[in-house]
């Protein structure tokens, strides 16, 4: 893999990771497109380097978050020292918390199934669509309600939802957005909840995919396309969460649900036409 | 927060159970587990860790909540503005 090419993966991880696309179902979609087949064919440096386009979305949502990061764990201990859960920033702080459960034992029973019946392309092209109908549906529902009025039972709801994105397509942004949205929180809010969410659990997937690809041994020659791809998405990252909460403020997830019929539908289009092949790998 | 005191015992043997399920899965092969576990395969040698995490997330979820229903102050904490 050349450093051009980890360049435009770190982009379109760092993008997608926080635009409600599916950044899992691009980085599929993206080198099928381009009949690229490297990662495809090396299954250790695909892991790792998927792990390492994930640390860097991972320093972008803590580097802009970092003063809620702050708050929230500083209230979640005290919470914790407190057995008692009293004030707005420890409410949020275990919504958080309970809203990444879901993900973590459904990742851990279902990775497996996930990761060989999963993730093609044509799945990819159903989902995108689908979710996307979802997404324009809940967010023509009325904003009612602002961050501040989390609640445990929200945060499990956006949670369970969370679970949804497991599957390659669905993104991970685009579902806890979608059920934040119907479950009354203004377009602001539910982005922010759903950026916040992504901490703890791409924290805790990161370092477990970290701890298995050292122990696994990097294949030589690496390192050039790896730092390149995780500062790519990193700063990608960073760049697209804040356009993203400065948008939402002002206008519709519209253009996304555009986005995301258009891009399934030129999927499954190309797939429906023979020119590139329903399944990759 | 409502308390629920009755509930500490319950969740402290239930996160005790998860914990040692989760335990069951990081030190047996997917062969060793048994039958009416999910994840268990005749002949393989495969370790379910991340079942075992998932298991580990529960029991530590059970001990949270007995921990939050086994004390904490009476009087609120709410400071304005937060």
């Amino acid at each position: 893999m050349s450093e051009l090419e980890a360049l435009l993966l770190g982009i379109v991880q760092g993008l997608t990771e926080f635009l409600p696309i599916s950044s899992s179902g691009h980085l599929i979609l993206v080198p099928w497109l381009q009949d690229y087949t490297f990662l495809e064919d090396h299954e250790k440096f695909n892991k790792t380097f998927d792990v390492a386009l994930h640390a860097g979305t991972l320093v972008a949502a803590i580097s802009y978050f970092r003063r809620e990061v702050i708050t929230y764990l500083g209230a979640f201990f005290r919470s914790v020292r407190a057995r008692t859960i009293e004030t707005v920033d420890e409410r949020i702080a275990w919504a958080i918390a309970v809203g990444t459960v879901p993900a973590v034992i459904a990742g851990g029973l279902g990775s497996s199934f996930i990761e060989d019946h999963l993730g093609e392309p044509w799945m990819i092209g159903i989902q995108l669509i689908l979710f996307g109908a979802l997404l324009g549906w809940a967010d023509r529902l009325p904003e009612s309600r602002g961050v501040d009025r989390l609640t445990l039972r929200d945060g499990l709801y956006v949670g369970l939802a969370q679970v949804l994105a497991l599957a390659p397509g669905t993104s991970r942004s685009g579902i806890t957005i979608t059920a934040a949205r119907y479950l009354g929180f203004d377009r602001d809010s539910a982005a922010r909840l759903s950026f916040l969410l992504l901490i703890p659990a791409v924290f805790g997937a990161t370092v477990y995919s970290a701890y298995k690809a050292i122990g696994d041994g990097l294949p030589s020659g690496v390192a050039g396309p790896i730092i390149v791809g995780t500062i790519a998405s990193a700063v990608s990252g960073y760049i697209a969460i804040a356009w993203l909460l400065r948008l939402f403020r002002t206008h519709s997830y519209r253009p996304i649900v555009i986005y995301r019929y258009f891009a399934g539908a030129f999927v499954l289009l190309l797939i429906a036409t023979g020119i590139r092949s329903a399944t990759f790998g | 927060m409502q308390k629920r005191p009755q509930l500490i015992l319950p969740a402290i043997a239930l996160g005790i159970l998860f914990l040692a399920i989760a335990i069951v899965y990081w030190v047996d092969s997917a062969s060793s587990l048994p039958s009416f576990f999910p994840g268990h395969e005749s002949g393989s040698s495969h370790h379910h860790v991340k079942h075992g995490i998932a298991a580990a997330v529960v029991a530590l979820g059970c001990f949270v909540f007995a921990w939050f229903q086994s004390g904490g102050p009476t009087a609120s904490r709410e400071r304005p503005g937060t």
